[in-house]
């Protein structure tokens, strides 16, 4: 099956985001003590939008379902970081909404067909 | 004449949003009656013992418990599943501990009786809204639960970074946001069983 408009542009969205963290971890780190958990934080948030991205696929690691609530796990760990000032807000605001778009593509009827198709 | 509680899932669902509303008004309310109240650095419960504001908040905290409880009731009431019966009769009861909140003041014995009312109270409808979360996802909602899920870690980390007055106020603001979601799922789907 062809990969949908919105499976693409899901996987690029979380991909992006995976890439904006690494960028924001790349200017936060210092050889101190005092950045281990802003970097933990950026570094979590890369993990977890990559993982994401690669879910846009029909042999992704997750039910469309599950894809969502992750997405919206993930949106829940941007905002808290973001609340308790981890991280810079303005990264967390722009990483916020990122995640936000993934959920609302993850849920269009052509992306759930997709992603629920196996090989 | 017999009421069908059933027919009412909508009028429940109202209640729970009123509730919501009522702690809002009675929140803003009391920081116009005493301005010395400061965002971060006092509990919201400093309201019940800070000169002009403290009717407002004890009376209003009362009216607000007890519109919780009656949210609660109404909620096991329409309910065919163990989840939102389970989680109406937490609600229920922590309502009535949220009332209570408005006569132990933290003034009395230390505040030792305030905290322990309101921590009980906070904790069981805390796990009322994750119980009706839990329920909703089996019921096949999915976004209702993303966004439970959403607050629940925002919570828990407002919870575990900030100190405790700071914490307990923006945990209050995200509660106050999935209680009124839980409701306004009950009005908009009539929620009471498997269907969706």
């Amino acid at each position: 099956m062809k990969m949908d408009n919105g499976s693409k542009l899901g996987m690029i969205l979380a991909g992006l985001g995976g890439c904006v963290a690494v960028g924001a971890f790349a200017f936060t780190y210092e050889s101190a003590l005092t950045t281990f958990v802003p970097i933990g934080a950026l570094l979590l948030l890369a993990v977890m939008f990559f993982a994401l991205a690669g879910a846009f696929n029909t042999t992704g690691q997750w039910t469309p379902r599950a894809l969502t609530l992750y997405a919206f796990i993930l949106a829940g760990v941007i905002m808290g970081v973001t609340l308790v000032e981890y991280i810079n807000v303005y990264i967390g605001i722009v990483e916020f909404i990122l995640a936000i778009l993934v959920i609302v593509i993850s849920n269009a009827p052509e992306t759930r067909r997709f992603v629920s198709q196996s090989e | 004449m017999n009421t069908n509680v059933n027919n009412h899932s909508s009028a429940v669902g109202w209640i729970g949003i009123f509730a919501v509303v009522a702690l809002a008004v009675v929140w803003i309310g009391s920081y116009l009656e005493e301005t010395c109240w400061t965002w971060g650095v006092n509990t919201i419960s400093d309201f019940g013992v800070l000169g002009k504001s403290a009717d407002v908040f004890n009376y209003g905290i009362i009216v607000v418990g007890l519109l919780i409880s009656v949210y609660g009731v109404g909620k096991t009431a329409i309910s065919n599943n163990v989840g939102f019966s389970v989680a109406g009769n937490l609600i229920a009861i922590g309502g009535i501990f949220i009332a209570m909140m408005g006569l132990l003041t933290i003034d009395i014995k230390n505040g030792d009786y305030h905290k322990m009312v309101a921590m009980i109270g906070a904790i069981l409808i805390f796990a009322g809204l994750m119980a009706s979360a839990i329920q909703q996802y089996h019921c096949g909602f999915t976004i209702p639960v993303g966004v439970a899920i959403l607050l629940f870690i925002a919570m828990f980390f407002c919870a575990i970074a900030f100190g405790y007055a700071k914490g307990e106020v923006y945990c209050l603001l995200i509660a106050m946001i999935w209680a009124g979601m839980d409701a306004a799922l009950m009005i908009a789907s009539g929620l009471k069983g498997a269907e969706q």
